[in-house]
């Protein structure tokens, strides 16, 4: 008797765990869409009268509410797409701290750098004396902690798609006090995107499509990748499966045979290797589309970033190339 | 268990698995039907003169290049952890020993991070540059392992388990180090040790069969000695056997199975642990029927979880969380059992 309450305990506790976990992971995602929203409406009030703009009280990437007092004189960016942002509406003279891997423009090699995004160095941080730090969704809470009690305001960017990428740029741009500059480089993107909406429009929609980061996992619909793909009208065969990022089963990759195979990771002469994917028609043709990991062309699909545009018709280029072959 | 039973429980357990096996090839979530499932088996396995029409390319390759080599690997993976599970816990008289408790993981994890970060691609032996280093990071770490627990001629068995896990903390560090300097990689890295049988083929069985076929041989020539150590490490020595030889053949097998194995799959954990504790419920702890037994239970026991892992979801999940959650309670459930004296004896 003692042991099968035991027993039910334990199966208990293993399935409230996982409940919990679950539920967690659902609220994240719950919060990042809201966010979006929020910085949406956010964005179209403040717009009117942006002369008056301090105290700023915005609605950053994770859903928090953040009061910016005075204009910043002093940021710090913790990823290579808010560096990217922080440079394209002109506030490069006012980053005074980045992460390694912040490679874009080549005048961010001139600013300091604090470390990595995922473990930055506290220290060297508050030494700087920032305002405001924009950071990833990467950044670990003890550490935000602590920059926040030094005085700095933390804004998470995280954006999922292409429109949360526009509106962290406009917040930005109203933050750092720079709104014209935004909405100029939104306009230009937005110009870009009309093009890639077009070209979209002229494309087979049955053209379908397999990303490979790398292992078989892939983009999902809630990814930013996957709403690229949506863009540029293609099928994303790994769109449904209801993950951001989810790995499939080559067997399922077989099934739904896509026309174009994009890499982002193994080589093409890795793929062909590969037992059942080299079988895929797109594969024995090659086509394929590889994006050296890390590479600068990689980086402008991959980066949530101002560039974002510039990547999506680079992609939209090589798909009608692989097309129509 | 009577005798009669025991005698049985070998060729049941392997008309199981076989059956096993069939049910696993034909279930997965590309949507072929029984029907063709089995047309397509006949036309792969006797070549008769099948019609396959309104079969296409897809099928057969999913069916031929996809499961069959899965459920294979998932065999021989699932084996060769639980047989090296089963001599490391007879060597060490431990029943917390599994294969990687000498540091074989982690040593194969960082090799293959190393791989991961400098991209390395030669291939040599039909290996590939991360699976290379891999198995050379295994093997190194059992090296440094052994010869650290050295004392004159001797390896006391606390010795090596200490080192063992005093150099598995160290690698896996050494890894952690790895990721966060190439944050870039930190994805394939993880990949890597989350385990998968995914996107694997006939050519990385054909890479691991030798070893794995040498060491379980080598490891089934062990189980009379290892049922003598049952009695004792003192009383064997008395009895005439060479512990210290019986020892490095155990490491030496165990080994070379898992660091072949690993460097293939990625880390599976639970298995090796386990299953032998599954079949000593069963059968005794007598080796002579443990391994052979373990063998046939272990590798059944991964091409199940492996079937779940990628048949559940329109997404694969890591067959490592599969193995530890049926395991794991199914385990617990044993255990109980076995305290209230129900069954199994």
């Amino acid at each position: 008797m003692k042991n099968r309450l035991k027993t039910f305990l334990m199966t208990a506790i293993l399935l409230l765990s996982a409940a919990a976990m679950a539920g967690c992971g659902n609220n994240s995602q719950e919060k990042d869409t809201a966010a979006g929203q929020e910085a949406n409406d956010g964005t179209a009030d403040k717009a009117a009268d942006d002369t008056a703009a301090y105290p700023l009280t915005i609605t950053d990437g994770l859903g928090d509410e953040v009061t910016i007092e005075k204009k910043p004189e002093r940021a710090i960016s913790l990823s290579p797409a808010n560096t990217e942002l922080l440079f394209a509406i002109g506030a490069g003279d006012r980053i005074k701290g980045r992460t390694d891997y912040c490679t874009y423009p080549e005048e961010a090699a001139d600013v300091e750098s604090i470390g990595t995004y995922a473990s930055p160095n506290t220290e060297l941080i508050i030494s700087l004396e920032p305002d405001v730090i924009f950071a990833s969704d990467h950044i670990n809470d003890s550490i935000r902690e602590q920059v926040e009690a030094a005085g700095a305001k933390v804004i998470v960017y995280s954006p999922k798609d292409v429109d949360a990428v526009k509106d962290t740029i406009l917040q930005a741009g109203q933050i750092m006090d720079l709104n014209e500059n935004a909405e100029k480089l939104v306009a230009s993107m937005d110009a870009d995107l009309k093009e890639l909406e077009d070209a979209a429009a002229s494309r087979d929609k049955n053209l379908s499509v397999f990303v490979d980061i790398g292992s078989f996992y892939s983009v999902g619909s809630d990814s930013l990748l996957g709403d690229i793909l949506d863009r540029l009208g293609v099928t994303n065969i790994a769109a449904d499966t209801g993950e951001a990022y989810p790995q499939l089963s080559v067997e399922t990759i077989i099934e739904k045979d896509p026309d174009i195979y994009i890499s982002l990771y193994p080589t093409a002469e890795e793929l062909k290797k590969t037992a059942g994917i080299g079988d895929l028609d797109c594969i024995k043709n090659d086509r394929i589309i590889f994006f050296e990991a890390l590479s600068p062309e990689a980086d402008t699909i991959q980066r949530p970033g101002p560039r974002i545009a510039e990547g999506m018709k680079l992609l939209s280029e090589q798909i009608d190339k692989e097309a129509g072959e | 268990m009577k005798r009669a039973n025991r005698k049985w429980a070998l060729p049941l357990s392997i008309l199981i698995c076989l059956v096993i096996m069939y049910v696993c090839t034909i279930t997965g979530i590309a949507s072929i039907s029984f029907h063709d499932a089995n047309r397509i088996l006949l036309h792969e396995f006797f070549h008769l003169g099948i019609d396959m029409a309104n079969i296409t390319d897809g099928s057969i390759t999913i069916i031929r290049n996809v499961r069959l080599p899965r459920v294979v690997l998932g065999f021989l993976a699932g084996s060769s952890l639980a047989v090296c599970g089963a001599g490391f816990q007879g060597i060490f008289k431990n029943p917390m020993a599994d294969p990687f408790v000498l540091g074989v993981s982690s040593g194969a994890a960082l090799g293959a991070s190393v791989g991961i970060v400098l991209h390395f691609d030669k291939t040599l032996f039909g290996m590939g540059g991360t699976t290379l280093l891999a198995f050379a990071g295994a093997f190194l770490t059992i090296a440094l392992v052994y010869s650290i627990s050295k004392v004159g001629k001797k390896v006391p068995v606390a010795t090596l388990l200490l080192s063992g896990i005093a150099v598995s903390q160290t690698l896996s560090a050494a890894m952690s180090v790895i990721m966060i300097m190439n944050k870039q990689s930190m994805d394939q890295i993880m990949f890597w040790t989350m385990g998968s049988l995914n996107g694997k083929g006939w050519d990385q069985i054909l890479m691991v069969l030798p070893y794995c076929v040498l060491g379980i041989l080598l490891l089934l020539t062990t189980c009379r000695e290892l049922d003598i150590m049952l009695t004792g490490e003192d009383t064997a020595i008395q009895l005439g056997v060479n512990v210290e030889a019986l020892k490095k053949r155990v490491l030496f097998a165990s080994t070379v199975i898992t660091a072949a194995v690993i460097s293939v799959t990625g880390i599976i954990g639970f298995v090796g642990l386990v299953v032998p504790h599954v079949v000593r419920m069963i059968t005794g702890p007598k080796h002579r029927v443990l391994i052979p037994l373990s063998l046939v239970f272990g590798g059944t026991f991964l091409i199940v979880c492996d079937t779940v892992a990628r048949s559940i979801a329109a997404w694969e999940i890591p067959v490592g969380i599969i193995t530890s959650l049926c395991g794991g309670p199914f385990f617990i459930y044993l255990l109980s059992r076995m305290k209230k004296g129900e069954g199994f004896s």
